[in-house]
């Protein structure tokens, strides 16, 4: 609800709210930041400071988390804008991802049933060029035009393009551990 | 005009630098080490027989006295059911773990669900028993640093969940060692390799111990190691090659064996591991008393081709760590290795082979551990040396929350960088419902059934509204040591429970609280006798310098009324000797120290004057 909100995770590394991020300054002002709060820093002071400091390093943690990863990162700017991608079904599917979305389910099942890891490599390989392309949209939707019903789509499409990579790679790994 | 700046009283001068005294200790499975930097120098502390490995190996005497070490292993032959090996296996864990662990010597005592086993001392856990090679560690370091300990750092395996972090940690607070921080095996070890050559890049932690396996992987920059992933197994280790072996002989020879003798094969089984680092080939033996020896030969290869199938789930496992951090083998910087069991051949080859490089082994597997948390110990404690770096850790299993139809919710992920606090919200599933039940769970599986339970609670209070009004904030916190505490609270009224997850098969802070007293009260015992037994040595020292004495010099300075009365004291303090009454026995020592005191002034003289006499003569001759 509005807890998850109230935090906003680019001011906390004084960054503007923006999907487009530098990687590697990102990082680096969180290393900077985790340098000088991580309990380890404070593990001689009283208990309070330790406290603090718990909190604190658990806050960066999870700013970062937020903005390292580009689906968590186009979320939580949604979110700031009033946009709540998270609460299924108010956003609509278009009808074309839905159905290759099933295709690619049928896919995955169909490999993973016949232990085909070609197969299966290739589909990962499609899943992870699919998700690029969304990235890319957002970078013009969210950052350059705006548009945050057509952002909230995509990010629907990116969760849903998470599963079934994860899925696609335990299919990967249990062939492996078998 | 200028101000004159003037200083703060005392404020140029240094103020005395205090060193807490902290160590590091590597509580493992096979044996345990304690180490400490001093000086800029990290070193591990040895016992008087100047030994670093302490086996983890613990032997409960009939009188309740626990040996441990080199002395339980030895007393394990006559004791095999109260000694116990590798009892890192059984910390944080319940009676239903214990079918995998294979035919125990030990007698189980049921109960609540957690481990007991049965010992001369009572009933005792494996935090408590572990407890004592603790205790023992501690002697040592204090020992070597001369004074009580600060704290101390202890290691444990990346992988170790909740309940197995929270078990260790209280054998440490019943050891009477306030613990800085559970630190992973891995990340100790690049500690300790990091600082040693400065070194940046992407690292691999490959650990094989006796019980456990962990594959980390790690980056070190700009003073900062961070952990990008762990994997690992807390059922796989050097003992399982042991027992690879050990079978392997059974079945050649057609032996069957109680449970006792397959522990003594076990021991042989493992002697036969180790040469196998060395030679090409081996005869595993076992006496079974009077009849014959069966014996059976083992090559490198053949115990390679037996084991190969333990190797590969070590790779595998390394595999989806590289995956979950990113990375592929080659990018790989550097691979360490830890464990004693690392030191197996074909565990090198095979690494190797992963990699595409050979491991780095300029540390000693053995101490690499206890050297990394050392450093780590001295950070804490204050002690900083100028050095300036950081250690970012993760936790190593998903932490969650059982659903509908027993499927779990994942709150966070594995690999979560440490602490972490996440909020999650539920609601309810009926109309009208006022209290929720919360089973937390870690785990990578789908099925709160498959993971290990960590808590369950119960939220009430809740407001009476219809099905999915209410909301119910989840807090989940987990803190540097990988330690899990969960909140709930109803948000519209602020109905809330705070629960610290007691892991399920852990000790209540009640249970600590109990047995840190009873131990005292064994601790004051201990004082007395300690003290009673130097009181004697010390008696009969004086006894037989006092005797000494007379034959040199009594004639000559003493009158016979006078060298009877020392005897009579000498005989006095003899007599006070054979009973255990501390007080007649310093009463006739400060008797004979009466005499003796004079007599001793008398010798003093006389052989200075004989010295003086002597050179005066020298002189006088030269």
């Amino acid at each position: 609800m509005t807890a998850m909100v109230a935090l906003d995770y680019f001011a906390v590394f004084d960054l503007p709210p923006a999907f487009v991020q530098d990687p590697t300054e990102l990082e680096r002002r969180y290393l900077e930041m985790q340098t000088r709060v991580h309990p380890d820093r404070h593990a001689h002071q009283d208990a309070a400071q330790r406290r603090t400091a718990v909190e604190q390093a658990a806050r960066i943690n999870e700013a970062y988390r937020n903005l390292k990863d580009p689906l968590a990162r186009s979320t939580h700017l949604l979110a700031l804008r009033g946009v709540d991608v998270l609460s299924a079904g108010s956003i609509p599917l278009p009808a074309d991802f839905l159905f290759q979305q099933m295709r690619w389910h049928e896919d995955l099942e169909a490999a993973r049933q016949a232990g085909d890891q070609d197969r299966l490599a290739r589909l990962a390989e499609s899943l992870l060029a699919e998700r690029e392309r969304l990235v890319q949209m957002l970078i013009r939707t969210l950052d350059e035009e705006r548009d945050d019903n057509a952002a909230a789509q995509q990010v629907r499409q990116l969760m849903f393009l998470r599963r079934l990579i994860e899925q696609a790679q335990t299919a990967i790994e249990e062939w492996e551990f078998s | 005009m200028s101000l004159l700046q003037i200083l703060e009283p005392g404020a140029a001068t240094e103020e005395p630098v205090i060193r807490r005294l902290a160590v590091g200790i590597d509580l493992g499975t096979t044996h345990s080490l304690v180490a400490t930097l001093d000086n800029g120098q990290v070193r591990v502390l040895l016992n008087e027989a100047g030994e670093a490995l302490l086996p983890s190996v613990v032997s409960f005497q009939a009188d309740g006295r626990a040996q441990v070490g080199r002395a339980a292993r030895e007393a394990a032959i006559h004791n095999p059911g109260a000694t116990f090996h590798s009892i890192k296996r059984f910390m944080g864990r319940g009676t239903a773990d214990l079918a995998q662990a294979g035919p125990l010597p030990y007698q189980v005592v049921e109960g609540d669900g957690m481990i007991r086993f049965q010992t001369p001392r009572g009933p005792l856990s494996p935090v408590e028993i572990s407890a004592e090679i603790l205790k023992v560690l501690r002697v040592r370091a204090e020992a070597a640093l001369g004074g009580p300990l600060h704290g101390a750092v202890i290691t444990v395996p990346a992988y170790f969940d909740d309940g197995q972090r929270q078990a260790t940690r209280d054998a440490a607070r019943l050891a009477g060692i306030e613990v800085l921080r559970l630190l992973n095996e891995p990340t100790a070890a690049a500690v300790a390799y990091g600082l040693d050559k400065g070194s940046e890049g992407i690292f691999a932690i490959y650990d094989l111990g006796g019980g456990t396996f962990d594959l980390s992987i790690l980056r070190l920059r700009q003073g900062v190691f961070e952990v990008l992933a762990t994997a690992g197994n807390t059922a796989l280790g050097g003992d399982d090659f042991d027992r690879r072996l050990a079978d392997l002989f059974l079945a050649e020879t057609g032996l069957a064996l109680t449970p006792a003798a397959y522990s003594e094969l076990l021991a042989q089984a493992r002697r036969a591991k180790e040469a196998l680092s060395t030679v090409e080939a081996v005869e595993l033996a076992f006496d079974a008393g009077a009849g014959p020896r069966p014996a059976c030969r083992i090559t490198r290869e053949q115990f390679a081709a037996l084991t190969a199938d333990l190797v590969q789930k070590t790779l595998q496992l390394t595999r989806r760590a590289l995956r979950d951090a990113g990375f592929t083998p080659a990018e790989v910087d550097g691979v360490v290795l830890v464990g004693g069991a690392s030191r197996m051949p074909q565990v090198r080859a095979a690494v190797a082979e992963c990699f595409g490089k050979p491991p780095l082994i300029d540390l000693d597997p053995d101490q690499v551990v206890a050297l990394g948390a050392a450093i780590q110990a001295n950070v804490l404690a204050g002690n900083r040396d100028g050095e300036d770096w950081l250690l970012l850790d993760v936790i190593p299993l998903s932490l969650g929350i059982e659903t509908m139809g027993g499927l779990v919710e994942k709150i966070i992920p594995r690999n979560s960088t440490l602490p972490i606090a996440r909020a999650q919200d539920f609601t309810t599933f009926k109309d009208g419902q006022t209290a929720m039940s919360l089973h937390v769970v870690q785990g990578e599986r789908d099925l709160a059934a498959d993971c290990r339970s960590l808590a369950r609670f119960e939220l009430r209070g809740i407001p009476p509204l219809a099905a999915g009004a209410a909301r119910i904030q989840v807090l989940f916190q987990v803190d540097a040591d990988g330690l899990v505490s969960v909140s709930a609270t109803e948000e519209s009224t602020g109905t809330g429970a705070q629960v610290v997850v007691k892991p399920s098969y852990g000790l209540s802070d009640e249970d600590i609280t109990r047995m840190l007293a009873d131990s005292l009260a064994h601790a004051q015992d201990d004082a007395r006798a300690r003290i009673l037994a130097e009181q004697k040595v010390e008696a009969r020292r004086l006894i037989e310098a006092t005797r000494a004495a007379l034959n040199a010099d009594g004639a000559a300075l003493l009158n016979d009324a006078e060298i009877a009365a020392m005897l009579q004291a000498v005989q006095h303090l003899e007599d006070s000797l054979a009973g255990s009454d501390g007080e007649a026995i310093s009463l006739a020592k400060s008797a004979l120290d009466a005499l003796t005191d004079p007599f001793a002034a008398r010798r003093m003289d006389h052989n200075i004057r004989t010295a003086l006499a002597g050179r005066r003569v020298q002189e006088i001759g030269g």
